[in-house]
């Protein structure tokens, strides 16, 4: 009985000794935040600190001790934007959606051009179920950024499309926009030859497929494709055409690309469609 | 006072204003190489003062005449040498408009423009994982490197990540980069991927911060492969090489992605013979973290293999080049594992060997950059400190608690790597051949 006694005695000494102590990261960082405690045990108030410590514990999943930092530096310092948009990101890598919001609209009412907050309301909004209300994030993210990169016009022409999947050419018209600033970007080139493909303008299709192609080396695949534009348009002997453009690109290529699996595959496949789909008359498109 | 004293001190003063030595401006970072293609080469450095930014250069130091500026007044000096013949060195001096010239025109200062795409001919490659602790660790890695190379220096480096401890801060990339690899960043470009501890104070949403700032990279194919749209990863060919960068950190790794289409297209562009992927978190580490942990790294490990390694293995990748574990950890000839260390099943270990050609033989491909012939994968985050772990990964062949970096010899359809320790010892070698 005694000895039992001691032991959970000692059971709960080690717990309590383990409740002060930072939660446990990796390698360097663990140092990092050891001496981060260390330094905010002596400056309990320093919100640099939390914010750095906090930051260390976001990166390394460990959300509930980042969400402590963060609203300790926040209480210590109402003003320290930084703190509540962490806090932010937090919550939403939490689900707690409606609380990211809020401390979003806050950051942004500070900050209208915090181009990280507003990256997050976006993706928060779509979380929530509401794409309607994140196309203008993207838009203003757009406008904002000096660089944007080509997973915002992306997530852009997606959420249009999520919230009206009649909205194609608006969306098309986005990814030309990213295009014109970022260049040929395969990407945005490959979501807009989607979207041609959707609204059914097989031309312009085509000639995204052909912008692709212009400056690669091996033009097989791109040329395939050509083909299964035009056969999905009905246009079966222009894609017979490209389906032997395809086989000759294959022929071309060096011996050591052209007996790889892959291309061997890949005749195999072209070969089949040709077969199946003899040269005749046009047919009626498969949508 | 005469008109006579008024001229002298007037002069005086105009002699005085226009001496180089009073508006000296000093070089306090650089010169380093950056976006190199066979014909340009950007040149930069940064000065304590504004000035206009000058590069002379030549295919001798004697010859080195040819002069290029950037326009305005800056100290962050960025300025591309064009009109370049592939494969060729050229002698180089940067300077400014006041004091003209702040490097010397010497053979340290000189750099060798890449061959042309697809020319097959021998390449080093040197590769850094982890490094920016500013630690004598650091610095013995390096010497290494250095000692064991002088006749045969690298083509160019990779930095894997965690370049500058512990945020990567410019003060941090001043002290783990610039002051400890001046020497080869005014010799060979550098290409960096981003770590976590950069992505402290650099964010690939919004392209900035020091990472960014201190980094050209290219984002329109430039370098070769496919334009990307964006620093944050990129690709580029060296001689029959082609390099993939990813962002493991700080970028979408959905398998729908922009980074996933981008790789996709890029890879199934390629012609070259090698393809080599690197970016910051392994795919399989039982070091300083574990890729069977989900909340490690926040996931990120598992997202970059479950997501990024099935459009690398289609793609014919052949080598893939991590750091994040402060250890060495080199996989089996593998395909195909993209799970949990538990689901490893022996179909997915290509060969079992050590790649070695004095003990088991190499590692042996087909050409052609076929799909899934089999990869080795590393994780060399030990170039600044040995951090350990289990090391137990099933996926890897041999892990080491270690300091040392990564030599790549490649020439031809023959790739020979080597992890070289902090004083010279030869840790880990083994070869791949292609047919």
């Amino acid at each position: 009985m005694r000895l039992s006694r001691t032991f959970w005695l000692a059971t709960l000494a080690c717990l309590l000794a383990r409740v002060g102590q930072p939660a446990q990261a990796h390698g360097p960082d663990h140092e990092v935040i050891v001496a981060l405690t260390a330094e905010i045990a002596r400056n309990p108030g320093d919100p640099e600190r939390l914010l750095h410590r906090g930051e260390r514990y976001r990166s390394h999943g460990d959300l509930a001790s980042a969400r402590l930092d963060f609203q300790a530096a926040l209480s210590n310092n109402p003003a320290c934007h930084p703190a509540r948009l962490r806090l932010a990101l937090v919550a939403r890598d939490q689900e707690k959606l409606p609380e990211s919001l809020q401390l979003l609209d806050q950051t942004l009412a500070a900050q209208p051009t915090n181009l990280l907050a507003r990256v997050a309301r976006a993706d928060v909004l779509i979380r929530s179920g509401r794409p309607g209300e994140a196309i203008p994030e993207y838009d203003r993210i757009i406008a904002d950024s000096p660089q944007p990169r080509p997973d915002v016009f992306l997530s852009r022409s997606r959420t249009l499309l999520a919230h009206d999947t009649n909205a194609w050419a608006r969306a098309l018209e986005g990814v030309e926009d990213g295009i014109r600033r970022l260049g040929p970007v395969p990407s945005l080139q490959l979501h807009a030859l989607e979207l041609e493909e959707r609204g059914g303008r097989v031309d312009a299709a085509l000639a995204r497929i052909d912008a692709i192609m212009a400056g690669m080396d091996r033009r097989e695949r791109w040329l395939a494709r050509r083909g299964d534009v035009l056969l999905a348009a009905g246009r079966t002997r222009d894609a017979r055409t490209e389906y032997q453009r395809s086989l000759a690109a294959l022929d071309r290529l060096p011996e050591r690309l052209r007996r790889t699996i892959a291309s061997e595959e890949l005749r195999q496949e072209l070969e089949a469609k040709l077969a199946v789909n003899p040269s005749g008359n046009q047919t009626s498109p498969s949508r | 006072m005469s008109n006579r004293w008024t001229f002298w001190l007037a002069a005086l003063w105009l002699g005085v204003m226009a001496s180089p030595g009073l508006h000296a401006q000093k070089l306090v970072r650089g010169p380093y190489l950056q976006l190199p293609t066979q014909n340009s080469m950007v040149v930069r450095w940064r000065t304590d003062k504004e000035a206009k930014g000058y590069v002379r250069w030549g295919l001798s130091p004697e010859s080195a005449t040819n002069r290029v500026s950037h326009s305005g007044s800056l100290t962050e000096h960025v300025v591309q040498i064009r009109g370049l013949q592939p494969n060729t060195r050229y002698y180089y001096a940067v300077g400014t408009e006041t004091n003209r010239w702040i490097t010397p025109v010497e053979p340290d200062y000189s750099f060798i423009t890449p061959p042309k795409p697809g020319t097959s001919q021998p390449v080093r490659v040197w590769a850094i994982g982890d490094p920016g602790t500013a630690s004598t660790n650091q610095a013995n890695v390096r010497n290494t490197f250095y000692e064991l190379h002088r006749q045969r220096p690298a083509d160019l480096w990779l930095m894997l990540g965690d370049n500058a401890y512990s945020s990567g801060t410019d003060a941090q990339y001043q002290r783990a980069v610039f002051s400890v690899y001046s020497s080869i960043l005014r010799q060979s470009p550098v290409w960096p991927t981003l770590g976590n501890h950069d992505a402290y104070h650099a964010d690939s949403p919004t392209l900035s911060g020091p990472y960014y700032d201190i980094f050209t990279l290219p984002t329109l194919g430039q370098c070769g492969g496919l334009a990307s749209g964006t620093e944050a990863y990129y690709s580029f060919d060296f001689a029959n090489i082609h390099f993939v960068c990813l962002d493991s950190e700080d970028t979408e790794r959905n398998r729908d992605g922009a980074m996933a289409a981008w790789l996709r297209a890029d890879l199934a562009a390629n012609t070259r013979d090698w393809v080599i992927a690197f970016f910051h978190h392994p795919p399989y580490t039982k070091g300083s973290h574990d890729s069977d942990k989900l909340s490690d790294s926040a996931g990120r490990m598992a997202e970059m293999r479950e997501n990024f390694l099935p459009i690398l293995e289609s793609g014919g990748v052949d080598l893939v080049l991590t750091g994040h574990s402060h250890s060495y950890e080199r996989s089996y000839l593998l395909n195909g594992h993209y799970g949990l260390s538990s689901t490893l099943q022996p179909s997915m270990i290509l060969n079992a060997g050590s790649g070695r050609l004095d003990l088991d033989g190499s590692f042996r491909k087909d050409g052609g950059n076929a799909p899934h012939q089999g990869a080795i994968y590393i994780c060399a985050g030990s170039s600044g400190q040995a951090s350990g772990g289990r090391l137990n990964h099933p996926a890897n062949w041999l892990s080491l608690n270690k300091l040392g970096s990564l030599v790549l010899d490649i020439d031809g359809l023959r790739a020979d790597i080597r992890f070289m320790g902090d004083h010279g010892q030869l840790r880990d070698y083994f070869t791949i051949e292609k047919r």
